[in-house]
């Protein structure tokens, strides 16, 4: 067991280098208008999923149970889904590879924290691991990795928005889809991100009714996922009832996916809970 | 005057800016939920933080901060929010109706998206409407004929997705009042072989909301046997075989762990957490036992596998004890420990006190008595017990449907749009002419677009059916 488990630490240094680099090539390409490091780039985030992935296998088969029992699990598997999402995104749509430009840095900020803290596998009871509960990680792992493309979107809609009024010219920028298609892709994972937060939270309420026989506890991380779901959902009731559009919307699904990251990461830092497995 | 005051709340009732700033008050309110520790979650700290901010006690206590999510202001801002829904629910499905009716209409229009699409082919007016029909059957849109050219439909069943999202949420809202209107949660401890009754005033601890009404079922639980599942040497979950006796006979059993609770007629049994109950026995000098009883044993915070302890006062005696059990007792760099939680060799590490002056420090081995002055203490029996969350929730299948509908709603709001073309035709000298326009209800950037292609698509494989 230690054996596979030191190679999947070694795997998953290698995928940390792997998105190291391509986060410096992404910032670089924009800065510096270097628009052929963009393909690079994406090609070294390929390279380090496949590593990646094989990393967290090996941890899944040799501790018998899914990515999401300690800080460092949670993490990688964070990081994964993030990567995964903007892959999938820019395989669809070639012109928004520049998003690996918001999307990298901060997978490499959670993949730095994850390699900073402690690798050894957490023991899980068996009664602990009803369907329930794998709903509500899975979904807990798709709605992140939806909010951080939504906010990565917004983030590009602002600075696309920014360079268009001042008349600065990025001929990447130009590259990129119009600022109305960024809007309407940020909406749609934003409205992504508030259905897989919608699972998330009834998929854990149920499990915790099965398991403690009440659906809901108030507990900070309960709390804190139940206002990033209002503050989606108020973001889907401004779009469509007021008619919110631009900027203003694109600074809410930032605000939005920040509240999502402090669900995650941040509550549990300040009060204690009963998603101990967050707590870094 | 009475009408023009209802019409009235009934718009206020029914305003969307209202829910937007309901969805902002509760957001914040929840907020501050959080900010301020909760009385409930941990007294402790709620204590230390109060000390830190003596400022804030007066708007904490008035506006029961500290007891936000039960208070009465929260719960009338749930309320509030219900009826906001639901008045802005009814509102939607009137309007879902009036569009379902009038989902065919020619009367609608795309901005940018005017006679700007058109094309022209060289092929019949009669022709060209045959093959674009062909077209957009295979795309599966449900066509509706005009004389001057056609509607195309699909996902008109989409316009519901709203309103099935909004009820499930009120669903759940009316669920969640009527949990805290008429709920009974408790706990209790049962020990193996002993007889649980669902008298109320026996319960270890108990909760009834406002509202409950305790009509007793009449029956008994108890605990047939439990037992402990390792996996490998780590303990993995008690096992307690739970059974439900009424007039005298049992009428159902079954084996409950943590996440597979026992239901009988909405009684939920769950599984909490778990100790030992040894038989203590306290002879006076003469030999005749002054108590002998079992006697529980609690999980440190309520932890399994970690150290069981309990403090009692053996009643008509001035003495106390403090002690902690061990069900597989080991002695391991100086420090006492078990090695694992069955029970194998028992041994209690006991502290007892006559009138708060220490006259024993020791252990207490199963079967092997200890002279406490002129009294004798020993251990017999030793059995389990397992502390059972015990609730009665007429919320709960509810919420539970609530979810599911809620769920589904959103679903569809984010995958079913409902999708209208238009197309009409005119003849032309040399053929047709077509035009099209198209309105979807959502990413309408996005679907300008699609329909872009669609056009695209369309006039290619027209026109390619024309030039055949």
């Amino acid at each position: 067991m230690i054996k596979i488990l030191k190679l999947e630490i070694i795997l998953f240094w290698i995928a940390v280098g792997f998105y190291a680099i391509s986060t410096f090539m992404y910032v670089t390409a924009l800065t510096f208008k270097k628009e052929k490091f963009f393909p690079k780039a994406t090609l070294l985030v390929k390279i380090g999923l496949v590593v990646h992935s094989i990393a967290l296998i090996a941890r899944w088969i040799e501790v018998g149970h899914g990515p999401y029992m300690t800080p460092y699990e949670v993490l990688s598997s964070n990081a994964w889904m993030s990567t995964v999402a903007f892959l999938l995104l820019q395989y669809r749509n070639k012109k928004l590879r520049v998003l690996g430009t918001f999307v990298m840095p901060a997978v490499f900020i959670m993949v730095g924290i994850a390699v900073m803290s402690s690798a050894e596998a957490g023991n899980v009871p068996s009664s602990f691991l009803l369907y329930w509960l794998i709903v509500h990680v899975l979904f807990a792992k798709l709605a992140y990795g939806s909010s951080m493309i939504s906010g990565g979107l917004a983030g590009l809609y602002l600075y696309k928005e920014r360079s268009d009024r001042l008349n600065k010219s990025n001929y990447l920028l130009d590259k990129l889809p119009s600022i109305e298609q960024l809007d309407v892709l940020s909406y749609k994972f934003g409205a992504f991100a508030f259905i897989m937060l919608g699972v998330m939270i009834a998929s854990g309420a149920v499990w915790a009714n099965k398991a403690w026989g009440r659906y809901w506890g108030w507990d900070p991380v309960e709390t804190w996922a139940f206002i990033s779901w209002l503050i989606y959902a108020l973001y889907l009731h401004l779009r469509v009832m007021i008619g919110w559009r631009g900027k203003k919307a694109a600074w809410l699904a930032v605000f939005s996916f920040l509240m999502v990251v402090f669900s995650y990461f941040g509550i549990t830092f300040i009060y204690p809970t009963v998603h101990e497995n967050l707590t870094v | 005057m009475i009408k023009q005051i209802t019409d009235k709340v009934w718009k206020l009732a029914k305003s969307r800016k209202l829910a937007i700033w309901l969805i902002i008050i509760l957001t914040l309110a929840s907020t501050i939920g959080i900010l301020v520790p909760q009385k409930r979650l941990d007294s402790k700290e709620y204590q230390e933080w109060m000390l830190n901010n003596p400022g804030l006690i007066k708007i904490i206590n008035t506006f029961k901060l500290n007891h936000l999510f039960h208070s009465r202001w929260f719960i009338g801002l749930g309320i509030l929010f219900l009826i906001n829904l639901t008045a802005c629910t009814i509102e939607q499905v009137k309007l879902a109706i009036r569009r379902w009716k009038n989902f065919e209409q020619l009367n609608f229009a795309i901005k940018d998206l005017n006679k700007t699409k058109e094309y022209q082919v060289n092929s019949k007016l009669s022709d060209t409407k045959l093959k674009m029909e062909n077209v957009l059957n295979k795309k599966r849109y449900k066509l509706n004929l005009k004389n001057d050219g056609l509607i195309a439909t699909k996902y008109k069943w989409g316009l519901w997705s709203s309103v099935i999202c909004h009820i499930g949420l009120i669903i759940i809202i009316i669920a969640a009042l009527s949990s805290m209107m008429f709920k009974m949660y408790g706990y209790d401890p049962i020990a193996e072989g002993q007889v649980f009754t669902e008298r109320h005033e026996d319960y270890f601890y108990i909760e009834e909301a406002p509202f409950f009404n305790e009509d007793h079922l009449g029956f008994k639980a108890t605990v047939k046997d439990q037992r402990i599942i390792y996996d490998g040497n780590k303990f993995d979950k008690l096992e307690t075989d739970l059974a439900i006796i009424k007039n005298g006979r049992m009428i159902k059993e079954q084996t409950v762990h943590k996440g597979h609770p026992l239901i009988y007629k909405g009684v939920y049994f769950y599984y909490d957490k778990h100790g030992y109950v040894p038989l203590f026995t306290l002879l006076n000098k003469d030999k005749d036992p002054i108590y002998r009883s079992f006697t529980f044993f609690d999980t440190i915070e309520g932890k399994n596998g970690e150290e069981f302890n309990m403090e009692y006062q053996f009643p008509q005696t001035n003495l106390k004890i403090k002690a902690t059990f061990y069900p597989d007792f080991a002695i391991k760099d100086g420090e006492y420990i078990t090695k694992t939680e069955l029970i194998k060799n028992p041994v209690v590490d006991l502290e007892v006190y006559k009138s708060e002056k220490k006259i024993y420090d020791g252990l207490l081995k199963q079967d092997k008595p200890i002279q406490l002055g002129d009294k004798t203490l020993t251990m017999g029996e030793v059995r389990g017990w397992t502390g059972f969350v015990i609730s009665r929730d007429p919320g709960n299948t509810p919420i539970f449907i609530g979810f599911i509908v809620a769920l589904i709603g959103m679903i569809m709001i984010y995958l079913v749009n409902p999708r209208r073309l238009k197309v009409e035709f005119e003849e032309v000298e040399n053929g047709t002419k077509i035009y099209i326009y198209g309105k979807q209800d959502k990413y309408k950037a996005d679907f300008e677009l699609k329909i872009k292609g669609l056009v695209k698509e369309l006039y290619t494989d027209c026109h390619r059916q024309a030039t055949d």
